[in-house]
């Protein structure tokens, strides 16, 4: 059983660390997804779109947005300040504005100036309140907060339990403790299964079903 | 007192496990109409009654501001999206909605329409719950979850009347439901496919032993009651009404005691056709199809099968892409995938297992019960009968049904052909093969909540 187990284990943990050596960026994603394209924005035109509550201990240092064109990204708090300000470079087929270090305890605005044309998808779930020049509008954009780095998935592990268990039953403890079932005990059952089997002709087993 | 087998108990606890963590893991309504089919549970929990009245909302208050809160409609094969991850956002919904209506949802959409056993089970488990909407969604799913492990249980008596009490085959063939993650997947949300998928495990154990070792009539009895129960918990299993007949008929002409055996079959009947009158829920809303546009006909129906399963090309065949990617992992709404590497070694692995199982089947033809075989043949034909006719039918009107988790009910099956193939194997090699078969299975279980949390939560 011990060797079964072995197998098991290693195989489990070897895949989980593959599969968990993904890069993410990601701290929020705040928006609608890149459905159609919402908005051609000309220069002298200011889109922006808030509430956003960050996630707490969210730090954000650029913003990611489907968009083309020259844009300005600047992030205000709900008293206006400015938390941060970038323009766009591309990137694959977004545009990303670096906007420095931004973690606000209070919910901030994302607004974009310049010229360019940008893809988000009709509010129809939204709650957020989306403006174009002060004149609420009926779409929202599609906007990913990021850090300026990439961390493996296995080092972002605790942010990830953290993430999972906002929406749903349990605390970040739960997760935990399945994936340490996953990893550890699964195997072992498993190990006990197939070794068990092997055993199971013996006289001392003829009273179980079948 | 019997015992239950050490193995079996493994794998049952195995299977119980990862279906929870698939309920724990997924966030709320990223699986397949999750949100109809918990709508239906949460009204009949709240109520008592059954949704479908076109006067009321499709959803509670209660659900519609919960799953907006969550943004679960702008994840839904989405994925550029994320589910709502903010711990003010849910402070806000707690203080702002948590306590609205449950029970004015019961409005129609697309689960309405279906029998209403597993809601009834799901809705056991959300009243026991208590706390708040997600607490509750997820009780509904671990309600669901809860009947995995019967799926093994199936899965391991149907390869122990197959094969004789062998338990390392018992063993390959429950290891496919335990591990294999679609199962799990579908099982650990709310749906009535967890619940489905163990009842027609257990009607394919029992049709085989029923037709091997003879219908007394308490066996009549319960294959009725669990083919009745199956259509009462998905118009699928209608699909299992031309076997059970084939076992009702043959073992009747078989027995010696027809009279009590069809007296329990004829009871069991009165009792599934007295409920289903009950509940005004008989058939379906999935098997009744309204589509539009060209009328069916069996030259259409031919020329649709021809279309599905001839290739025409490698990357693009409907056999490979929804029944192979879609019974071993497409999870959220389809839209969380491997890359097509992984599933070329799954063809591999099913290629391997079907070519070795059916090559295990000829060699013992000689002791192969031609009922058994007609039974287990018609069960198969059934099921794929009826997905094809279904998706032939709405893809006149171009609506996409097909899913490879349709195929999942015959999970037992793909147990049996898993051992038949291990038979294969030279004794002193089988433990190796077996421990082989496990580590692959494990290793694409864990590979595919690696996957989830990237998709979810990274």
């Amino acid at each position: 059983m011990r060797r079964t187990f072995a197998i098991l284990f290693v195989v489990g943990v070897a895949v989980a660390l593959a599969s968990l050596l993904r890069q993410t960026r990601l701290e929020y994603v705040a928006g609608a997804p890149p459905q159609l394209r919402v908005v051609d924005l000309r220069p002298g035109q200011q889109l922006c779109q808030g509430p956003i509550d960050l996630p707490e201990g969210a730090r954000v240092e650029r913003v990611s947005l489907r968009a083309t064109g020259a844009l300005t990204i600047t992030v205000r708090d709900d008293r206006d300040a400015v938390l941060g300000r970038g323009s766009t470079r591309a990137a694959g087929g977004d545009l990303i504005a670096p906007v420095g270090a931004v973690a606000s305890p209070r919910p901030v605005r994302v607004c974009v100036e310049g010229e360019g044309s940008l893809w988000g998808a009709p509010a129809t779930a939204s709650s957020f309140a989306t403006t174009l020049d002060g004149t609420d509008v009926i779409y929202d954009l599609a906007l990913r907060l990021e850090r300026s780095h990439s961390t493996r998935l296995i080092a972002a592990l605790p942010r990830v339990s953290a993430r999972a268990a906002v929406f749903n039953a349990g605390g970040p403890w739960l997760y935990a403790l399945l994936g340490l079932a996953l990893l550890a005990g699964v195997p072992a059952l498993l190990a006990y299964a197939a070794t068990r089997s092997t055993q199971s002709h013996s006289p001392e087993h003829s009273d179980e079903t079948s | 007192m019997r015992r239950v087998p050490a193995p079996l108990a493994a794998l049952m606890t195995t299977a119980l496990l990862l279906a929870v963590t698939w309920a724990a893991f997924t966030p709320a309504f990223q699986a397949p109409d999750e949100q109809s089919h918990f709508a239906y549970t949460q009204f009949f929990a709240e109520t008592g009654d059954l949704p479908g009245d076109p006067g009321k909302p499709i959803y509670s208050s209660e659900h519609i501001h919960a799953a907006q809160a969550a943004g679960s409609d702008y994840v839904m094969a989405q994925p550029f999206m994320r589910p709502e991850w903010s711990e003010r956002r849910l402070r806000v919904w707690q203080d702002g909605h948590a306590r609205e209506p449950r029970d004015d949802g019961g409005g129609p959409h697309s689960a309405a329409g279906y029998p209403p056993a597993s809601y009834a089970w799901e809705a056991i488990g959300y009243r026991l719950a208590g706390g708040d909407f997600f607490d509750r969604l997820t009780a509904a799913r671990i309600f669901s979850a809860l009947w995995l492990p019967v799926t093994v249980l199936g899965a391991w008596l149907l390869a122990g009347e197959l094969f004789g009490r062998r338990r390392e085959l018992q063993v390959a063939a429950a290891a496919v439901p335990a591990l294999l993650p679609m199962f799990a997947f579908v099982s650990g949300s709310v749906s009535p496919d967890g619940m489905m998928y163990a009842l027609w495990s257990l009607v394919l154990w029992l049709g085989v032993k029923a037709l091997r070792t003879g219908l007394t009539p308490a066996r009549a009895f319960v294959l009725v009651a669990l083919v009745g129960a199956a259509c009462l918990t998905k118009a699928t299993s209608y699909a299992l009404l031309a076997p059970a007949a084939l076992v009702l008929g043959v073992g009747l002409w078989r027995s010696s005691r027809r009279l009590p055996v069809a007296g329990a079959a004829v009871a069991a009947i009165a009792v599934w056709v007295a409920l289903a009158a009950l509940v005004g829920r008989a058939v379906g809303g999935d098997i009744v199809v309204s589509a539009t546009g060209t009328r069916p006909g069996v030259r259409g129906f031919g020329s649709y099968l021809w279309d599905f399963y001839v290739p025409r090309s490698l990357d693009d065949y409907p056999p490979f892409d929804t029944f192979l990617v879609g019974s071993w992992a497409a999870f959220g709404w389809l839209e969380v995938r491997f890359d097509r590497g992984l599933y070329l070694l799954a063809a591999a692995a099913v290629l391997l297992v079907l070519g070795g199982a059916g090559f295990a089947l000829w060699r013992t033809r000689s002791r192969v019960d031609p009922w058994t075989a007609a039974f287990v043949a018609l069960a198969v034909l059934a099921l794929l009968g009826g997905l094809h006719w279904t998706d032939y039918r709405l893809s006149l009107s171009e609506q996409p049904f097909m899913q490879g988790r349709y195929l999942l009910p015959v999970g037992a099956l793909m147990g049996a052909a898993a051992a038949g193939a291990l038979t294969l194997v030279p004794a002193v090699r089988r433990s190796t093969a077996l421990t082989a078969g496990l580590a692959f299975l494990f290793a694409v279980h864990v590979a595919s909540i690696g996957l989830l949390l990237d998709r979810f939560y990274a």
